[in-house]
C-alpha cells in the first residue's frame, strides 16, 4: 500500500529547507530551538518577520543584532503557548478522586507543572489540592518554563475570562478576584499562589532534585517536540518522580515504545501513568 | 504383554532345557569321550555347538513372537503416527485387543480426533482472525490518511490562522495611526477655539481702543473747533487792530501835518518860536515814528491776520482730516466688530470640531479595543491551530503504527493459516 513517506522523515526535509534560519538565530540569542518541530517554528518564525517586514536570513540577521532586545520577543512568539485553566476537566476530576482524596494526610505531596507558560495549570492543580486538603497536607506545586516572560506573567496572575472559561463560577469566585481594568479581567487570590513558585529553566535539564515530585503534569509540550528527544524528557521526568509517582500527558500524546518498560499505564483514557522500575 | 513375554520365555527355557538334557547333553556325554582323541576342550566345544543350537532355535522362537504376535499392533500404531506426521488426520486404528496396546491404541485415536477438531477450529480462527486483520490494516490505512489529511489541513489551518493574525495587527497598526491623527485634529482644534478666543479678545480690545481714539478725536476735534474760533477771533482782532492802526496811521498822518504846521507857524514867529519850531519838530519826529510804528503794527496786523487765516485753513483743515479719520476709524470699526463676529462664529464651529472629532477619537478607540480583543483571539486561534495540528502529526504517527500492528497481524495469521495447510481434514 503506497503511504506516501512516512511523516517524520518529512518534517525532516523540511527542517533542511529552514536550516539557515535557525543558524541566524542561534546565533544571534544563543538559544538552539533545534528540539521544537521545525515547521511549527518554520510558521511562526515567517510571521514574525512577514510583521517586521523582513526578508531572508540576511535581513532576519541584521534587524535582531541590531536591535537585541527583539531577541526574546521573538522566542516568546515562536514557542506556541496556548492553555487555560482546568484544560480537560476529566483529567482533574480523575486526579481529585484517585490522588488527592486517597491521599495520606501526613505525606507531603509535590507537584510539577512542566512547560507551565503563564501558570494556568500550576494554578488549576493548586486550587484543587487547596479544595481538597487546605493546610493539612504539606502541599506544594512547580512550575517550569523555559520563557522568563510567560513566568512573569505567572506572577503577576491576571488572566482574561476567555482563559477562565472550565472555571466553575464557585471557584471564581473563591479563587479569583476581577480586577480594575477594562475588560474582563482576573487576578488569582494569595490564598492560591502562596504555594505556588515557578522556575525557569528547560525540561532536558529540570531544575529540581531527583525523587522529589509525587506527581508530574507533562501536557500538550511533547507535540512541540521532535520525537527523537521524547526519550530524553521521558528519562528526565523518571528522575525527579518518586517511586510510584504518577506522570500526566497530554490528550493525544503517548510513551514512546523504546520507553514503555518504565511507565505502568494506570488511566489510558485521561493519559496517566505511573512510575516503573526504570 | 507381559503374560505373553513370560509365555514365550517358559515355553523356550522350557523345551532348551528338556531338549538340552534328555537328548544332548547325555549323548554328548555319552558319544564324546568314547570318540578317540577327544580331549577335554573337544568335549566342552561338542557340549557347546548344542547350546548354540538350542539358543539359535530359543531366539527364532522369540523373534517369531515378537515379530508376529507382539509387533503387528505396534507397527500398524506407528505407521498410524507417521500419517498424522504427514498431515493425514483421518486416520483411525482398530484396537483387536484390550490391552496395553489396545489402551494405547483406542488414546491414539482419541487423540487424533481432538487434533482434528482442533486443527478444524484453528483454521476457522485463522480464517477470521486473516479477515479481521484485513479489515483492520485497511481501516487503519484510512484512518492514517485521514489523520495525514487532518494534518495536512491543520497546519493550512495554522498558517491562515497565522496569516489572519498578522492581518489584524496590520489593521490595528492602521487604527492606531487614525486614532492618533484624530487627535492631532482634535488638538488642532482645541488651538483654533483658544485662537479664536484671543482674536476676540483682541478684536474686543481694538474695539475699545478705536473707541477710545473715536472719543479723542472727537474731543481733538471740539478743542481744535475751539481753537479755530478763538483763531478766528484772533483774525477779527487782528482786523480791528488794523483799523486800530489805519486810524493811529491817520492821528500820525494829522499830527505830522499839524507838526509840519507848526513849524511853519513857528517859523514864521522868527526868534520866539525856535523853542517851539523844535517841539514842533520833535512831535513831527515822534509822528513820523509813530507812523513807522503803526505801519510796522499793521504789517505785523496783516500778517497776524493772514496767518490766523492760514492757522484757521489748516486748523478746518484739521477738523476735516478728523473727521475723515472719525468716519475712517468708524469703518475700522465695523470691520473690527465684524472680526469679532467672525471669530466667534469660528469659536463656535470649533468648538463643535472638537466636540465631533471628540466623539470620533471615542469611537476609534472603542473600535480599537475591540481590534485588540480581536487580536487576542487571533492570536490565540493561531496559537490554539498550531497545537492541534502539531497534535495531529503526533496522532498521524500513532496511527502509522497502528498501522503497522495491523499489516504484522496480518502476516501472522496467513503464516497461521499456511503452517495448517499440510493437515489434510
Amino acid at each position: 500500500m503506497a503511504t506516501g513517506a512516512p511523516m517524520h522523515s518529512r518534517v525532516e526535509a523540511d527542517v533542511e529547507a529552514g536550516s539557515d534560519l535557525w543558524a541566524c538565530l542561534r546565533q544571534v540569542s544563543g538559544i538552539a530551538l533545534d528540539w521544537y518541530r521545525p515547521n511549527v517554528l518554520r510558521r511562526r518564525l515567517e510571521t514574525w518577520m512577514a510583521r517586521q517586514g523582513l526578508r531572508g536570513s540576511a535581513e532576519l540577521l541584521e534587524f535582531l543584532t541590531a536591535y537585541p532586545g527583539k531577541v526574546s520577543e521573538l522566542i516568546a512568539y515562536l514557542t506556541v503557548d496556548f492553555s487555560e485553566f482546568f484544560r480537560q476537566r476529566g483529567v482533574f476530576e480523575y486526579l481529585r478522586a484517585h490522588v488527592f482524596q486517597t491521599w495520606l494526610p501526613g505525606r507531603p505531596f509535590r507537584a510539577l507543572s512542566l512547560g507551565c507558560s503563564r501558570g494556568q495549570e500550576a494554578y488549576s492543580l493548586a486550587i484543587v489540592c487547596h479544595q481538597v486538603w487546605q493546610w493539612t497536607v504539606d502541599w506544594y506545586v512547580i512550575g517550569v518554563d523555559i520563557d522568563g516572560l510567560n513566568l512573569r506573567q505567572a506572577l503577576r496572575g491576571v488572566y482574561g475570562a476567555r482563559e477562565l472559561r472550565h472555571v466553575t463560577d464557585d471557584e471564581r469566585v473563591d479563587f479569583f478576584e476581577p480586577t480594575a481594568s477594562s475588560g474582563e479581567r482576573y487576578r488569582i487570590r494569595p490564598i492560591v499562589t502562596q504555594r505556588v513558585r515557578f522556575i525557569q529553566g528547560d525540561v532536558f535539564r529540570l531544575p529540581v532534585a531527583s525523587e522529589v515530585a509525587d506527581l508530574v503534569l507533562l501536557r500538550h509540550l511533547l507535540i512541540f517536540i521532535q520525537p527523537r528527544y521524547h526519550d530524553k524528557i521521558l528519562a528526565e521526568v523518571h528522575r525527579v518522580l518518586r517511586p510510584g509517582g504518577r506522570l500526566v500527558l497530554g490528550s493525544v500524546e503517548r510513551i514512546p515504545p523504546v520507553g514503555e518498560a518504565a511507565w505502568v499505564p494506570e488511566a489510558p483514557p485521561w493519559r496517566v501513568f505511573r512510575k516503573g522500575a526504570a | 504383554m507381559e503374560k505373553k513375554f513370560t509365555l514365550a520365555f517358559l515355553l523356550v527355557a522350557g523345551i532348551s532345557y528338556l531338549v538340552f538334557d534328555l537328548f544332548v547333553s547325555r549323548f554328548l556325554r555319552n558319544t564324546l569321550p568314547q570318540v578317540e582323541g577327544a580331549g577335554p576342550l573337544y568335549v566342552t566345544l561338542a557340549s557347546l555347538f548344542p547350546a548354540f543350537v538350542i539358543v539359535f532355535l530359543a531366539a527364532g522362537l522369540g523373534w517369531g513372537v515378537a515379530r508376529f504376535w507382539l509387533l503387528p499392533p505396534i507397527q500398524d500404531l506407528a505407521r498410524a503416527t507417521r500419517q498424522v506426521r504427514d498431515g493425514d488426520l483421518r486416520v483411525q486404528i482398530d484396537p483387536r485387543s484390550g490391552d496395553e496396546v489396545g489402551q494405547v491404541v483406542d488414546s491414539f485415536n482419541q487423540m487424533v480426533v481432538e487434533l482434528r477438531r482442533l486443527i478444524q477450529e484453528i483454521h476457522h480462527t485463522s480464517d477470521r482472525l486473516h479477515g479481521m486483520a484485513v479489515h483492520l490494516r485497511a481501516a487503519s490505512q484510512e484512518v492514517s490518511t485521514s489523520a495525514q489529511e487532518i494534518a495536512n489541513t491543520m497546519q493550512d489551518v495554522a498558517r491562515g490562522a497565522e496569516a489572519q493574525a498578522q492581518r489584524i495587527q496590520q489593521v490595528q497598526g492602521l487604527l492606531q495611526q487614525l486614532e492618533r491623527q484624530t487627535r492631532q485634529i482634535a488638538d488642532l482644534s482645541q488651538t483654533t477655539c483658544a485662537t479664536a478666543e484671543a482674536s476676540v479678545q483682541a478684536a474686543q480690545g481694538g474695539i475699545d481702543l478705536i473707541g477710545q481714539l473715536l472719543q479723542r478725536i472727537s474731543a481733538t476735534r471740539e478743542s481744535i473747533h475751539t481753537a479755530s474760533r478763538h483763531v478766528h477771533g484772533f483774525g477779527q482782532r487782528a482786523l480791528s487792530i488794523t483799523d486800530a492802526v489805519r486810524h493811529i496811521q491817520h492821528i500820525a498822518q494829522q499830527t505830522n501835518l499839524l507838526a509840519l504846521n507848526a513849524t511853519i507857524e513857528a517859523a514864521r514867529a522868527g526868534e520866539q518860536g525856535r523853542g517851539f519850531a523844535v517841539v514842533a519838530e520833535e512831535i513831527r519826529k515822534l509822528a513820523d515814528s509813530t507812523r513807522q510804528l503803526a505801519d510796522e503794527v499793521s504789517v505785523l496786523a496783516n500778517e497776524i491776520q493772514h496767518q490766523s487765516q492760514s492757522v484757521y485753513q489748516v486748523m478746518e483743515e484739521s477738523v476735516r482730516h478728523s473727521d475723515e479719520s472719525q468716519s475712517g476709524l468708524q469703518s475700522s470699526l465695523s470691520r473690527f466688530e465684524q472680526i469679532v463676529h467672525s471669530s466667534q462664529q469660528t469659536y463656535r464651529q470649533a468648538t463643535q470640531v472638537v466636540g465631533m472629532t471628540n466623539q470620533q477619537l471615542k469611537g476609534v478607540q472603542d473600535i480599537l479595543e475591540h481590534i485588540n480583543e480581536i487580536n487576542h483571539v487571533a492570536e490565540n486561534n493561531a496559537a490554539a491551530a498550531e497545537q492541534v495540528s502539531a497534535a495531529t502529526e503526533e496522532q498521524s504517527a500513532a496511527t502509522e503504527e497502528h498501522l503497522r500492528s495491523a499489516e504484522d497481524m496480518a502476516a501472522i495469521a496467513q503464516r497461521l493459516k499456511e503452517a495448517i495447510q499440510k493437515f489434510a481434514l
